[in-house]
């Protein structure tokens, strides 16, 4: 488990329990943390999930990510736990899913997402996809393709690159042959900036786009430099904190950690938990597992990082924001996408301040 | 496109050749099959990169004191881990180098934390476009300086009486003993060299690439490959290995899928060694 989503997790908890616990059913209770770093690797994830079964644990915040996620999730679903997890992959909510939830949007939303932005606003009708070889970028890749063709766009190459690759002059030479007019990154942060780098030294100038990993950390700011100006990506609607419930959360996370959470990723998992104890309230029971995963076809409220209501499959609905950059890394929020509870996809153009 | 992949193999193939002559250098005299290598070279990487922000030197005076000081580790190296084993089981030598791997590894995590660095030089970010070629200034500077070293390295070895030294203990340890030779000191001044060139190639390809504990493992698989290649200990067959390597590279990742360039650079390793088991230029 990384720091800053630890770090959010024990703020938020202890923040709860300070005023008391929450309240559910007229009694109040405190809430106990078990935590089980996983160190994103799916065997210690398994062990985690059977861990938390034998001691009769029902509802877990997590796992991250989607490998981890789909190891654990044969053990929760014949052991009766819910779980909240952030992981992007489709697959973690297909049927017959019973018991997890997903406080985050998909690869596949991202694709759908991001194509009407692509059209019609960056004008690319050809699009390249550069991916990094694993799970995540794979299956990125692979719904946002879907995706992309779905809206119009025809995606004239995929080139796959290894984990640890850090010269990228080839599969761009093969991209550039093909004449995109954008690429959409499935790579990490480093990988990210290093490519934006090299795509500079072939005189590539076209847009790069991606939901937020790769513009996830410092890294890509630091290696992409100016190059980042070319740039957008999917991000929660309000990447800047400037809500209350995001800016009272930043405010209190400083304070408390002596700096900024690196990752929106705390974020999410802040609201995981906000969604669980709501789930509480509104099935007013905190050990009817049944119950509390009806209770979130039922919430709707504003979290931290977004609206937190969720579909039937318990799938949230996904609202993002389209995000450029300057060569420091801070955010510029140009447009708002999401969609609708009848699925209908919406996008509104933010106007600059 | 075919000029583009041609000139992208051979900045690859130099890139991989600089790293590879440190441990072509140390295996040939010493015997040594350092898997530190690697790491040794990341060791170059983050001198350059501390020596360049904190101390705020020139990118170019930062890159010798960078050899310099990683030289001198590897001194250190060889008189504290390597030397109390010569003559000794060749799996203890193995299990020594794969312990230092690991220790420098986690050590720099220590120091430096996880987070990629990146290194700037005076040339980073300008590109010239010869015919329909791109290439950046800091790669024809890996080039250029590749071969100045390469060619300096020749005349030391086959020019200087010390080089003199270095082969006739390559080739009769304990003759040259007989003869006068300080062996030790040959042995300290061989790996010195090997972990210079080493800090000289991470200290090039960092700001191609990035700063990191673990930017040591990748190269050090590609030198090995080269020096198998080219036939174990020879620098010249170290050079056309790694040229053959990055072009080949290059090319099969350019014209076939680029996922399975590494598969098709080993399938050209083996048929290599099938035809010629002791590689393309061995000296016996």
């Amino acid at each position: 488990m990384c720091r800053p989503i630890r770090n959010a997790i024990l703020m938020y908890t202890e923040e709860i329990n300070q005023k008391g616990g929450i309240e559910v059913g007229g009694r109040h209770y405190k809430i106990d943390l078990e935590i089980c770093d996983d160190f994103t690797n799916p065997p210690i994830t398994v062990a985690c999930a059977h861990k938390y079964a034998d001691m009769g644990i029902k509802f877990i915040i997590g796992p991250m990510g989607s490998a981890m996620t789909l190891a654990a999730k044969p053990i929760t679903e014949e052991r009766n736990i819910l779980i909240v997890t952030s992981a992007m992959d489709v697959k973690i909510l297909a049927p017959p899913n019973r018991l997890a939830i997903r406080n985050n949007f998909t690869s596949e939303h991202a694709g759908i997402l991001l194509t009407p932005y692509v059209r019609d606003k960056l004008g690319v009708k050809k699009v390249a996809i550069l991916t990094r070889n694993e799970p995540w970028g794979i299956g990125n890749t692979e719904e946002c393709a879907k995706a992309f063709k779905k809206g119009g766009l025809e995606v004239v190459t995929d080139e796959v690159y290894e984990v640890g690759a850090r010269d990228f002059l080839t599969p761009l030479t093969k991209i550039k042959a093909k004449n995109p007019q954008g690429i959409l990154l499935s790579s990490y942060p480093e990988e990210g900036g290093l490519i934006l780098k090299q795509m500079t030294e072939l005189g590539m100038n076209i847009p790069t786009f991606c939901q937020g990993t790769p513009s996830g950390g410092k890294a890509f700011f630091e290696i992409g430099k100016e190059n980042v100006k070319r740039h957008v990506s999917l991000l929660p609607p309000d990447p800047n904190c400037e809500k209350p419930a995001a800016a009272s959360y930043l405010k209190n996370y400083i304070k408390k950690y002596g700096e900024e959470p690196v990752t929106l990723q705390a974020a999410i998992w802040h609201d995981s938990e906000s969604a669980l104890l709501e789930a509480f309230r509104i099935a007013k029971s905190v050990d009817d597992v049944f119950k509390v995963r009806e209770a979130f076809n039922k919430m709707d409220f504003q979290g931290v990082c977004w609206r937190v209501r969720f579909w039937p499959n318990g799938q949230l609905i996904p609202q993002c924001s389209i995000v450029k950059f300057d060569e420091t890394g801070k955010k510029e929020v140009i447009a708002i996408v999401g969609m609708e509870r009848d699925m209908k996809i919406y996008m509104q153009d933010v106007k600059k301040k | 496109m075919f000029l583009q992949f041609l000139c992208n193999g051979v900045l690859i193939g130099c890139s991989y050749t600089l790293v590879a002559l440190g441990l072509t250098l140390i295996f040939s005299i010493l015997n040594v099959v350092n898997f530190a290598h690697g790491e040794i070279y990341m060791l170059g990487a983050y001198a350059t990169f501390y020596i360049v922000t904190i101390l705020g030197v020139n990118f170019y005076a930062a890159l010798v004191v960078s050899m310099v000081v990683v030289g001198l580790i590897g001194v250190v190296i060889e008189r504290m881990a390597f030397r109390p084993l010569y003559g000794k089981p060749e799996i203890n030598m193995f299990l020594v180098s794969i312990g230092l791997t690991l220790f420098l590894r986690y050590l720099m995590m220590i120091i430096a934390g996880t987070e990629p660095k990146h290194l700037e030089t005076p040339l980073s970010g300008k590109t010239i476009k010869i015919l329909s070629v791109y290439i950046t200034y800091e790669r024809l500077l890996v080039i250029v300086l590749s071969i100045i070293i390469i060619i300096a390295l020749h005349l030391f070895i086959y020019r200087t009486k010390l080089g003199k030294a270095i082969r006739a203990v390559s080739q009769n340890s304990f003759a040259s003993g007989i003869v006068g030779i300080n062996r030790n000191m040959i042995s300290s001044l061989t790996f010195g060299l090997g972990c210079l060139l080493a800090a000289a190639s991470g200290s090039l390809l960092g700001p191609l690439y990035l700063v990191s504990p673990e930017m040591g493992q990748v190269p050090v698989v590609k030198a090995f490959t080269i020096i198998i290649l080219g036939g174990l200990g020879n620098i010249i067959g170290c050079i056309v290995g790694g040229f053959i390597l990055g072009i080949s590279e290059s090319l099969s990742g350019g014209y076939f899928l680029y996922e399975y360039k590494d598969a098709i650079c080993f399938a050209i390793l083996i048929l290599v060694l099938s035809l010629k088991p002791s590689g393309l230029l061995a000296k016996g």
